[in-house]
């Protein structure tokens, strides 16, 4: 059985190696803040953390997954206190929310490897994360915003 | 042809007399669309999208769905600023799909130009009912009741809410108004006068926001629904 660690919590997912990620952290794990959103890497809806990289959950097998370190929306901080999440809310970014978990891990990826990134730097990275209700500007603000403290 | 019921004032808060908090039902009315002729025949059903209890926490319901574009926080502002409620003390909750909250399908970028008004006279409404009961409390004319952001504006009544809903129950139950609710009580303008900056202009935070950041904005149920084998789908494409 696969064998993977998502928020630090070994599971042995019953579950087709081939199975994405997505859908053993949504439907076999519960953790279902991470959406699914197209289903081929094509919106940034299911970004989760692998080994410290923003993927697509939708398009990572289980097979591929085993051996790495998961972390979700849920993870990323205990109490919803990352960075990130700070500047999410002090910049009312969310309207509908559904892809906001992904760009959130997307986001916090970008500052975890990149701490003080250029706007250029933060288009590039957050290029992938589609919004339907265009939030992309106070996206960008929060980001920012959130450099400053980390 | 559509018949809307007129219900009085009177039996609105007789109604109301066996909750906790004063009620106010209001009309929706919008007759030429589908919710109105779907209703072709039966009786009108008031919606009842305000309370405020006892504690002066101003309740109301949201009737559309959030989708983003803020609807959920648009709507119960317009009744609340009308109102004259602190937005502080009031608690926005979302409505469960009920006819009685008359059309409830949130596109079209319909919901503010149907509900404004709606919403607009039910706060007014309210607003004047409440400062009624507070001038007969104070023994004090009406015209020197009028509500500041839910409290009285004479310095020895600053710190007293203008919202006993307990008292304005029993008041109006007890008189002989009978009127249509969005009218407002006799020789009373229904609307506040406003000026342009009367309401701070700031963003005022949508309800979900904090769970927003969690990944969680309110939309489970619907759309947590597990179906096994679904994830092969995927492989036909």
């Amino acid at each position: 059985l696969p064998q993977i660690k998502i928020n630090g919590v070994e599971h042995n997912i019953d579950a087709d190696p081939q199975m994405p990620l997505l859908w053993a952290i949504r439907d076999i794990v519960g953790l279902t803040g991470t959406k699914f959103g197209c289903g081929v890497g094509a919106c940034g809806a299911c970004t989760v953390h692998m080994a410290g990289q923003a993927v697509r959950s939708c398009l990572t097998s289980l097979a591929d997954a085993q051996g790495h370190e998961i972390v979700t929306i849920e993870g990323l901080s205990a109490d919803g206190t990352h960075p990130v999440q700070r500047a999410w809310e002090a910049n009312n970014v969310p309207q509908c929310g559904y892809c906001q978990a992904g760009q959130i891990m997307q986001a916090a990826a970008l500052l975890k490897q990149t701490p003080k990134p250029t706007d250029q730097q933060i288009v590039d990275a957050m290029t992938g994360n589609i919004c339907r209700c265009g939030t992309y500007q106070r996206i960008r603000q929060a980001i920012k915003s959130a450099a400053e403290s980390v | 042809m559509t018949t809307i019921t007129n219900l009085s004032r009177r039996g609105l808060l007789k109604g109301a007399a066996a909750t906790s908090g004063l009620v106010l039902g209001f009309h929706v009315g919008f007759r030429k669309l589908p919710f109105a002729q779907a209703a072709e025949g039966a009786q009108f059903q008031p919606n009842v999208f305000l309370s405020i209890d006892d504690t002066g926490l101003v309740t109301i319901v949201a009737s559309r769905s959030e989708m983003g574009t803020g609807i959920k926080t648009d709507l119960p502002l317009v009744l609340a600023d009308e109102l004259e409620a602190d937005w502080s003390w009031v608690k926005v909750v979302q409505a469960q799909g009920d006819p009685k909250y008359g059309d409830q399908n949130t596109d079209g970028s319909r919901s503010t130009w149907q509900f404004f008004e709606p919403m607009r006279k039910a706060g007014a409404t309210a607003r004047q009912m409440l400062e009624t009961a507070a001038a007969q409390t104070w023994n004090a004319p009406a015209s020197e009741c009028r509500a500041q952001n839910s409290f009285g504006p004479r310095p020895q009544w600053a710190q007293t809410t203008l919202w006993p809903a307990r008292a304005a129950r029993s008041r109006f139950a007890g008189s002989a108004a009978g009127s249509d609710t969005t009218q407002g009580p006799e020789g009373l303008a229904l609307y506040r006068q406003t000026s342009p900056d009367r309401r701070p202009r700031r963003h005022y935070p949508g309800p979900g926001h904090l769970r927003h950041r969690r990944g969680h904005p309110g939309y489970e149920i619907c759309l947590d629904r597990a179906l096994p084998g679904l994830w092969r789908q995927g492989e036909v494409l």
